[in-house]
């Protein structure tokens, strides 16, 4: 008798793997604490522009909507604030986009406040180029990534208003659409760190250890004084080391669950230390929340009850 | 406990087929501008990445999807900021200088006025383009650079109520570990700022 099973074909396995790679139904837990954390930063994002609003986007502003629209005449983009001159209508406009992204946070009408999120988002970054960073960047592509997903399945006002007309605990789908968003987040994480890690291959000072030290001593980005590690080679090579070899390889090791908490465990590391020391507080955050992708919903869930948990404990 | 979510259908095979062309498109864009920056020495990057760029380049920009996620790479460099004399109304002149960390606050505030620096930088046109650049597109860049300089000295007269603005760039060189341990600890110290032009020199004009 011939018990041997015929083999399955490359091809077939490609399809299999693919398949549950991507279109696997997933809980909206971890997308829906993203959601919040993501919306609390657009939130403060654009809440530090209203600081000179009109410096930025009136008609005198540093970059001038005429300067632009030229520098950007061929690169596809678009803003709706090219066209507001009137610095009421801006006004206006800034305080309908800041109640948007409250609303994302807290989720409600979670579904059409993403997609009006998003093009605001994207809309602030195609008018103030020159003005931005890392954190835009990051903002934009959560935020993304987050309308193609139920991410106001869970901690919203949203979940609460369903809960409180069915007089029932709703229950979170898992979705294939949850689990899309959860995959672009990852991969396009893995992308921004792989190129990270390339561009710093291309330069002497991340291979003879002392790109640490020139990032810790810039006293432009230098908010907390580190200065003291000059004596120190040994610890700035290996924080520049541990940087290059971390974001290099974190597109492999991330996925294994076997090495999957020590990347994360050292992505807190870093962005924790460039916003700690490098005054980039809200692109060290906003990272950390993107890492937060590959955490499984039951996870996610299981803190969130957790936190629930101790706040009821902590009332009287 | 951890939840027990329930599940949605699943989707029918052609629109698995749809949506997997779809994603394969959205993530060839997402890392195309990367490695096209990647493999970008001087004005040439790989023929290979520039052809992909055409192709993924319209829908890139129009997402914001366009970066080279080099953070402070290939080398940590010296920073660039901008300094400049206003001359008011009354004859009075004054210096000022952004960013400025005391003045712009939160730190996000401060480092948007960073960034507006760093950027003019940026955009200063290089010297020495080679001659296979074409004249079009170093005449955009040129144009470019003095739009954003025009643009920054009409902001500052309107913000001050100037009759002149004076930009000056200033690059604020880093000091080596060996200065530092050799007495250089302060690093901000006057000698470490180096003015650089803010016209575009012959050399760089097409």
């Amino acid at each position: 008798m011939n018990n041997q099973q015929p083999p399955i074909r490359w091809s077939t396995q490609w399809r299999r793997g693919w398949d549950t790679f991507w279109f696997t139904p997933t809980a909206p837990h971890t997308l829906s604490l993203i959601r919040i954390l993501v919306g609390g930063m657009l939130f403060y994002t654009h809440l530090v522009w209203s600081l000179d609003l009109i410096a930025f986007l009136g008609p005198s502003s540093w970059i001038s909507a005429d300067t632009s629209q030229f520098i950007q005449q061929y690169n596809y983009t678009w803003s709706f604030l090219w066209y507001i001159d009137s610095p009421l209508l801006l006004w206006v406009t800034h305080l309908a986009g800041l109640a948007v992204f409250a609303m994302l946070t807290v989720g409600l009408y979670t579904r059409t406040v993403t997609v009006v999120a998003w093009f605001i988002a994207l809309s602030y970054c195609h008018r103030l180029e020159g003005a931005l960073f890392g954190l835009d960047q990051i903002n934009v592509l959560l935020v993304m990534y987050l309308m193609i997903s139920p991410a106001g399945q869970c901690y919203s006002i949203d979940s609460w208003r369903r809960t409180r007309q069915s007089k029932s605990q709703q229950t979170p789908t898992a979705t294939i659409s949850a689990n899309l968003a959860t995959r672009l987040i990852q991969l396009h994480l893995c992308v921004i760190y792989l190129f990270g890690g390339i561009g710093k291959m291309r330069g002497m000072e991340w291979w003879d250890g002392s790109a640490s030290w020139f990032a810790l001593a810039n006293p432009e980005y230098q908010s907390l004084d580190m200065t003291w590690l000059a004596s120190h080679h040994l610890i700035l090579s290996a924080i520049t080391h541990l940087t290059v070899f971390w974001e290099t390889f974190y597109c492999l090791l991330i996925w294994p669950r076997l090495t999957r908490p020590v990347m994360l465990t050292l992505a807190v590391v870093v962005h924790g230390g460039i916003a700690l020391c490098l005054g980039m507080i809200t692109f060290g955050c906003v990272m950390l929340i993107a890492n937060l992708a590959f955490l499984s919903p039951a996870t996610v869930d299981k803190i969130m009850r957790r936190l629930r948990r101790g706040r009821a404990g902590d009332s009287p | 406990m951890a939840a027990s979510p329930k599940t949605a259908t699943s989707i029918s095979p052609r629109l698995k087929c749809l949506l997997s062309v779809v994603l394969v498109m959205h993530l060839a864009a997402v890392a195309i501008p990367p490695f096209t920056f990647a493999t970008r020495s001087g004005y040439e990057a790989s023929p290979l990445a520039n052809l992909g760029m055409t192709i993924v380049q319209p829908y890139a920009n129009a997402l914001f999807l366009n970066h080279g996620y080099f953070f402070f790479a290939p080398s940590p460099g010296p920073s660039h900021l901008v300094e400049y004399d206003v001359e008011f109304k009354n004859g009075e002149t004054k210096t000022f200088r952004f960013p400025d960390r005391h003045s712009q606050q939160p730190r996000l505030f401060y480092h948007r006025h960073f960034m507006l620096a760093e950027w003019l930088h940026t955009n200063y046109p290089a010297a020495n383009i080679p001659d296979w650049v074409p004249e079009e597109e170093q005449r955009f860049q040129q144009a470019s650079y003095q739009r954003i300089v025009d643009s920054f000295q009409q902001h500052l007269l309107q913000r001050h109520e100037a009759k002149r603005i004076t930009l000056r760039r200033l690059e604020h060189k880093l000091v080596a570990p060996e200065e530092y341990l050799q007495g250089q600890t302060d690093l901000n110290a006057s000698h470490l700022y180096r003015p650089l032009p803010i016209a575009p020199t012959a050399a760089n004009s097409p």
